[in-house]
C-alpha cells in the first residue's frame, strides 16, 4: 500500500511537470537565447507565437535568496520586477498586459555605467550609444573620439542628469542601474523607456558577462552576443577545469581591499570577486553571505587576513604603485604576511581600463589570477592584462 | 573637597574606560592575553619570559592590541579632552552657551580643506583620491590643518578689526556657511566614489590614526592641553563682562586673541586626525558645569578636560562593541550616547535648582 502511494505520487508529480511544460510550450516557442542562458539570473527571455519577445528583468540577488541554487525554480515565485516586450520595428503585434512595448532593434540609447558600456564594446556597437555619464578614467579611444565628434554626449552623473542633453540625444531607451543614486524621475517624465541593466548584481563572473546577451537582444545583435559569450564561457570553464584537476586540498588564501578612514571596505563572501578567487583555486578569507561591500574594522580584518597568502588591491594611483606607497598610506599595512612576503596582486585603474573591460573578460581576469595562484597552469610567457604581482 | 572627589572619580573612570577600550573589540581576545601582551615590553626589559602557547595567534593578537587598540584609545583620550577644552573656551569668549568649536567655522575650514583635496583633485588633476593609497590619509590631515588655520587667520584678522563679540560670532558663522557652500558646489561636480571618501572622512573616527601619525598627534596634544590651562585666569576675568574685565586690567583684545588661537589650534589638530567630531565640544562644558556646579575655570578647565576624555572613550568603546560588523561612525555615537546623558544631568540640576 505504501509503495502504491509512493508510486502514485511520483506519477502525479511527473504528470504535473509534464502539464506545466506543455502549457508553456503552447504559450512560447523555444528560443535560442533563452535556451542558452546558463549563468545570468537577472533576466529571462521567452518568445511568443506572434514573434514578440518577452524579457523579464529581476534582481539576481533577490532571486538567489528565494530559490537557492536550484535552477529549475518555479517561475511564478520569481520576484519579477520589470517586464519588456520586444517587438520588431513596424510590427503591430499585441503585447501581453503588464509588459512595456519596446521596438527593436534599438538604434539610439544612453548607458549609465562602465559595465553597460563594456557590453556595447564587446558587441562592437558604440554607434548605438548616444551618451554616457562621464569620461573620467575612460580609456576607450573609440568612445573618446565619438565624444569629440559630438556623436556621443556626456549627460552628467547619476543623481543630477542634464535632462536637456538627454532629450537632445533622442534615445529610444536608456539602460540604467536602478539601485544606485537615482535621479531617474526627471528622465521618466520625458517618456523614454528605462531598462534596468542589473549585471553588476550577478553573483558569478560568468553571470555578469552573460548580460551581453541582454544588450544584444535590444540592439539586434543577439547572435554576436551569443558567440561572444560562448567564447568567454569556453575559455573560463576550460581554465577552471584545469584548476579543478589540481584537486587542491590546501588552497592559498587571499583577501582584498584597503583601509580607508578607519574602516576596511571589503566585499562579502558571496560576491563575484569571491567566486572568481574560488574558481582560480584560492580561498577568500571572508566567508560571509554578504554579496556587496561590508565595512570591517581594522582589527577584525587583521585577525582574518594576517596570515593570508595573497592580497588583492585595485586602486587609482598616479605613477607606479609600490610597497612603499602601500605602507605610507597606512603604516599597519606592513603587518600582513602578504605584504611582508611581497604577495600583493595589484591592478592600477589609472593604467588599466579595469571597469571598462573586465565585465566582459572574466576569463582574462581568471587567467591573471591563476597565473598568480598556480603559475604552473599557465604558459611561462603569460602576459597578464589586469592583475600582476606587485614587485 | 567634594569637587576634588569628583575629579578623582572622573580620573578613575577614565582609567577604567581606557582599560576597557584595550580589552574589548570586535575580535575576542582573552583578558589574560591582553594583559600579558601589554606587559610584554616591560618583561622583555627585565629579561622575563612571558609564556606563549601559539606563536602565530599571539603575534596577531599582539599586533591588534598594539597597532589598533592602543592608538585608538590614546586618540580618543586626547581628542575628547582637546575638543571639550576648545568648546569651553569658545563658550567663555562669546558668553554663549551654544558656542562650540565649530562656531567660528574653523572645523568647516578643515572640511573645506579636505573637500578640496578629495573632490577637487579628482576633477582637476584627474586623480581620484578615493582610491588613492599613497599618502591619502596624510594628505587629508595636512589639508584639514591648512583649511582650519586659514579660517582661523581670517577670524583673527576680523577680530582685530571688530569690537563686538556678537559681530565676530556672526561673521564666524557666515564663514562656516561659506565653506559649506563651496563644499556643496565641489560635491555637486564630483564623482560618486570621491564623495563617498569625503563622507567617510566627515563621519569622524578615532581609528584612522596609527603609527608615527598617532605619536605625533598625542605629543602635540600633550603639549597643547597643559598650555591651554594657562588661559584659565583670563577666562575667569572674561566672565565678568568687558567693562569689569577691562577695569581689572585685562587686555580684552589680547585675551580674546589668545583664547581663539588656543581653541582654534586644538580643533584644527583634532579635526585633522579624527575628522570633524561634533557634539563633544559643545556639550561637555555643560556637563562639567552641571556636575561641578561651578563657573570657576580653575575647576571647570580640568573637569571639562577629564569629562571630554571620558565621554570620548565611552563612545569609542560603544562604537566598537563586539557584535557590530564594522565600527560605527563616532559622530553618531557621541550624540546618541552623549545627548541623553547630558540632557538628563542638566534637567536634574534645573529641577533641583527650582525646588
Amino acid at each position: 500500500m505504501k509503495h502504491l502511494i509512493k508510486l502514485c505520487s511520483v506519477l502525479l508529480a511527473i504528470m504535473l511537470v509534464g502539464c506545466k511544460a506543455k502549457t508553456r510550450q503552447v504559450e512560447t516557442n523555444a528560443d535560442t537565447v533563452c535556451d542558452t542562458l546558463r549563468y545570468a539570473k537577472g533576466f529571462t527571455v521567452r518568445t511568443l507565437d506572434n514573434g514578440v519577445r518577452l524579457v523579464d528583468v529581476m534582481d539576481p540577488q533577490e532571486w538567489q535568496r528565494m530559490v537557492g541554487d536550484t535552477l529549475d525554480a518555479d517561475e511564478d515565485r520569481m520576484p519579477v520586477s520589470y517586464h519588456f516586450a520586444l517587438v520588431a520595428k513596424g510590427d503591430a503585434a499585441d503585447v501581453p498586459e503588464g509588459y512595456v512595448r519596446v521596438e527593436v532593434p534599438v538604434e539610439r540609447t544612453l548607458v549609465m555605467t562602465m559595465l553597460q558600456l563594456a557590453d556595447f564594446t564587446a558587441l562592437d556597437a558604440h554607434d548605438v550609444v548616444k551618451g554616457i555619464t562621464g569620461t573620467k578614467n575612460l580609456f576607450n579611444e573609440d568612445v573618446r573620439q565619438r565624444i569629440n565628434d559630438d556623436q556621443m554626449v556626456k549627460i552628467g552623473m547619476e543623481g543630477n542628469f542634464d535632462t536637456e542633453l538627454i532629450l537632445a540625444a533622442q534615445p529610444e531607451v536608456i539602460f540604467i542601474s536602478p539601485f544606485k543614486r537615482g535621479g531617474y524621475d526627471a528622465i521618466k517624465e520625458t517618456g523614454v523607456t528605462l531598462i534596468p541593466h542589473l549585471g553588476y548584481k550577478e553573483l558569478t563572473p560568468l553571470g555578469q558577462a552573460e548580460w551581453v546577451k541582454f544588450v544584444g537582444l535590444f540592439i539586434g545583435k543577439e547572435h554576436e552576443a551569443d558567440s561572444v559569450f560562448n567564447g568567454i564561457e569556453q575559455r573560463y570553464n576550460a581554465l577552471k577545469l584545469k584548476v579543478d584537476s589540481l584537486q587542491l586540498i590546501d588552497r592559498p588564501t587571499v583577501f582584498s581591499g584597503e583601509m580607508h578612514g578607519g574602516n576596511w571596505y571589503a566585499v562579502g563572501g558571496k560576491n563575484t570577486l569571491a567566486q572568481i578567487f574560488r574558481d582560480a583555486g584560492a580561498r577568500y578569507v571572508i566567508d560571509s553571505d554578504d554579496t556587496g561591500g561590508v565595512h570591517i574594522e581594522f582589527e577584525q580584518m587583521y585577525a582574518l587576513a594576517a596570515n593570508a597568502d595573497y592580497w588583492r588591491i585595485l586602486n587609482s594611483f598616479d605613477g607606479d604603485f609600490s610597497y612603499e606607497a602601500l605602507k605610507a598610506s597606512e603604516p599597519r599595512n606592513e603587518l600582513f604576511k602578504a605584504f611582508r612576503e611581497r604577495k600583493v596582486i595589484y591592478c592600477n585603474m589609472k593604467q588599466t581600463p579595469y571597469y571598462e573591460k573586465s565585465p566582459v573578460m572574466p576569463d582574462v581576469v581568471l587567467s591573471d589570477l591563476v597565473a598568480v595562484f598556480h603559475p604552473e597552469l599557465m604558459p611561462a610567457d603569460y602576459e597578464p592584462t589586469f592583475y600582476t604581482l606587485l614587485r | 573637597m567634594k569637587r576634588f572627589l569628583l575629579l578623582l572619580f572622573l580620573l578613575v573612570l577614565i582609567v577604567l574606560l581606557f582599560v576597557l577600550n584595550l580589552l574589548l573589540g570586535t575580535v575576542r581576545i582573552p583578558v589574560g592575553a591582553v594583559v600579558s601582551i601589554l606587559v610584554q615590553p616591560l618583561s622583555d626589559l627585565f629579561g622575563g619570559v612571558v609564556q606563549q602557547q601559539d606563536a602565530l595567534q599571539w603575534e596577531i593578537w599582539s599586533n591588534i592590541v598594539w597597532s589598533s587598540r592602543v592608538p585608538q584609545a590614546l586618540t580618543a583620550l586626547v581628542a575628547g579632552a582637546g575638543l571639550a577644552v576648545s568648546g569651553l573656551q569658545m563658550q567663555t569668549v562669546f558668553r554663549n552657551p551654544l558656542a562650540g568649536p565649530s562656531v567660528l567655522g574653523i572645523s568647516n575650514g578643515a572640511s573645506l580643506g579636505v573637500a578640496c583635496v578629495v573632490l577637487l583633485s579628482g576633477s582637476l588633476g584627474g586623480v581620484a583620491l578615493s582610491r588613492l593609497g599613497y599618502m591619502g590619509d596624510v594628505a587629508m590631515s595636512v589639508a584639514a590643518i591648512i583649511g582650519s588655520l586659514a579660517v582661523m587667520g581670517l577670524i583673527l584678522w576680523v577680530a582685530s578689526r571688530v569690537r563686538g563679540n556678537v559681530t565676530l560670532l556672526i561673521i564666524g558663522v557666515m564663514i562656516g556657511y561659506l565653506a559649506t557652500a563651496i563644499i556643496g558646489v565641489l560635491k555637486y561636480f564630483s564623482a560618486e566614489e570621491d564623495i563617498k571618501a569625503y563622507v567617510v572622512w566627515g563621519l569622524g573616527s578615532f581609528a584612522r590614526v596609527s603609527g608615527d601619525q598617532m605619536v605625533l598627534f598625542v605629543v602635540l596634544m600633550a603639549i597643547l592641553l597643559p598650555l591651554s590651562m594657562l588661559t584659565v585666569k583670563s577666562m575667569n576675568v572674561y566672565l565678568l563682562g568687558d567693562a569689569y574685565a577691562r577695569n581689572l586690567g585685562l587686555n580684552i583684545r589680547r585675551a580674546r586673541f589668545v583664547l581663539i588661537v588656543c581653541s582654534g589650534t586644538l580643533v584644527a589638530i583634532v579635526t585633522a586626525y579624527c575628522g570633524p567630531i561634533m557634539f563633544i565640544g559643545l556639550a561637555v562644558p555643560h556637563l562639567a558645569r552641571a556636575l561641578f556646579r561651578s563657573s570657576d575655570h580653575r575647576v571647570l578647565m580640568p573637569a571639562t578636560m577629564l569629562a571630554g576624555s571620558a565621554l570620548a572613550l565611552l563612545c569609542s568603546l560603544i562604537a566598537r562593541m563586539p557584535g557590530f560588523e564594522g565600527a560605527l561612525p563616532v559622530n553618531s555615537v557621541t550624540a546618541l550616547v552623549g545627548a541623553p546623558v547630558i540632557a538628563s544631568v542638566l534637567f536634574r540640576r534645573r529641577r533641583s535648582a527650582a525646588e
